[in-house]
């Protein structure tokens, strides 16, 4: 008998289109092939949380997805006004220069503050306020990180409390690195040379077949 | 092992397309997010989208009402909230280079509930006009009621030239 049952040809395999009876092993290699019907398509690549205080959280396994969902909790930093920003990995060296561009609006709860962010050279982009001494929460859509022919994209929404000003804030917008490489890293920082002292950041790959 | 997150639809433009249709063959579920990505275009207009319902029937009253925030990298932000229109323009103007890509999600809400109005919000990271990385940022509604199963993406005027859309549905939504 030859593979799933079948003789004395086993039939192709694909997600969606699977035929016969599967052994765990077939199950596990068909797996590993992107050929079986494993349905659910938000696949966990990574979770960091806190233990010391760090400057730098890297995720520099990304898989392979044309889009990445990054979810943020917990997350507080210290230094005189802190800012969460991105900024990628092209072959694993970090991009630091002024290579990204951005446009985010961040709303004040209590209606004092519309402002309205934006720069078209920037070393990083801004994920929330500069008040994230108190804690900030959040997510990012990572678009065409591994398409070496494509600029990296992202679009987020961030909430977070100011443990200083006593005030709450809401942020969305859009950025990207303005150059066409294959990313293979995500790094986040604290842009005011503080560290984070406090995180919670998964990091998802969103399948597609 | 199912998951909350289930792909019942894909479509990766190959060559020109004038409109990119995608929809739930089993319609079951009210939530739906649609994530697209590297998408290009023949002209320097807009991506719109119109809700489906049965098997990717696209509704093109003058029914849908939407409001976003422009962020553009480059220039002031600004708001628009057109009423009564046969689609949904999500994206402002686009320009069809390389690299220049449109990119985002829309979550639909409310799609498996016969006797309510469809919702969405959109989000998206591309440049306007060639200028400068810019995103919509908003909501719309279907002001008619139906069972909407899915998606139709077009150009203002011109094609789709590359990308790729993707549906899932939220299981246990």
């Amino acid at each position: 008998m030859s593979e799933f049952g079948y003789i004395p040809e086993a039939p192709e395999q694909s997600f969606g289109n699977n035929k016969g009876i599967f052994t765990p092993k077939d199950i596990y290699d068909l797996t590993r092939a992107d050929k079986y019907t494993n349905l659910g398509q938000l696949e966990l690549i990574e979770t960091q949380t806190h233990s010391s205080d760090v400057s730098d959280i890297d995720f520099t396994s990304l898989g392979t997805y044309n889009v990445h969902l990054l979810t943020f909790s917990s997350t507080k930093g210290g230094g005189t006004n802190p800012q969460m920003k991105v900024r990628f990995f092209e072959s694993g060296v970090k991009e630091t220069a002024n290579a990204y561009a951005n446009a985010i609006q961040f709303c004040d709860a209590d209606g004092s503050s519309f402002n309205y962010s934006k720069s078209t050279a920037d070393s990083g982009i801004p994920i929330n306020g500069n008040y994230m001494g108190g804690v900030t929460q959040g997510y990012i859509y990572l678009y065409n990180l591994g398409d070496s022919s494509k600029y990296s994209f992202l679009t987020f929404q961030s909430s977070q409390y100011s443990g200083t000003y006593g005030s709450r804030f809401f942020g969305f917008g859009s950025g990207v690195m303005k150059q066409s490489s294959t990313v293979d890293g995500i790094n986040l920082y604290n842009s005011n040379a503080g560290n984070f002292t406090d995180f919670d950041i998964s990091l998802y790959g969103i399948k597609e077949y | 092992m199912a998951g909350q997150l289930v792909q019942v639809a894909t479509n990766t433009i190959t060559s020109a397309v004038a409109s990119v249709t995608i929809y739930d063959e089993n319609p079951t579920d009210n939530r739906y997010i649609v994530a697209f990505n590297n998408i290009l275009c023949s002209s320097a207009t807009g991506i719109r989208y119109r809700f489906t319902t049965g098997s990717g029937t696209e509704h093109s009253g003058s029914n849908y009402d939407q409001t976003s925030r422009r962020l553009q990298a480059s220039a002031d932000t600004d708001h628009t909230a057109p009423v009564n229109q046969n689609s949904v323009n999500f994206t402002g103007v686009v320009v069809g280079t390389t690299v220049q890509s449109v990119n985002g999600i829309i979550e639909i809400i409310n799609a498996g509930l016969s006797d309510q109005y469809t919702y969405a919000t959109h989000k998206g990271s591309h440049f306007y006009n060639g200028q400068s990385v810019a995103g919509y940022q908003g909501g719309a509604c279907l002001k008619a009621t139906q069972v909407t199963t899915g998606i139709k993406f077009f150009m203002q005027s011109g094609n789709l030239t590359s990308g790729s859309f993707t549906l899932y549905k939220q299981v246990g939504s």
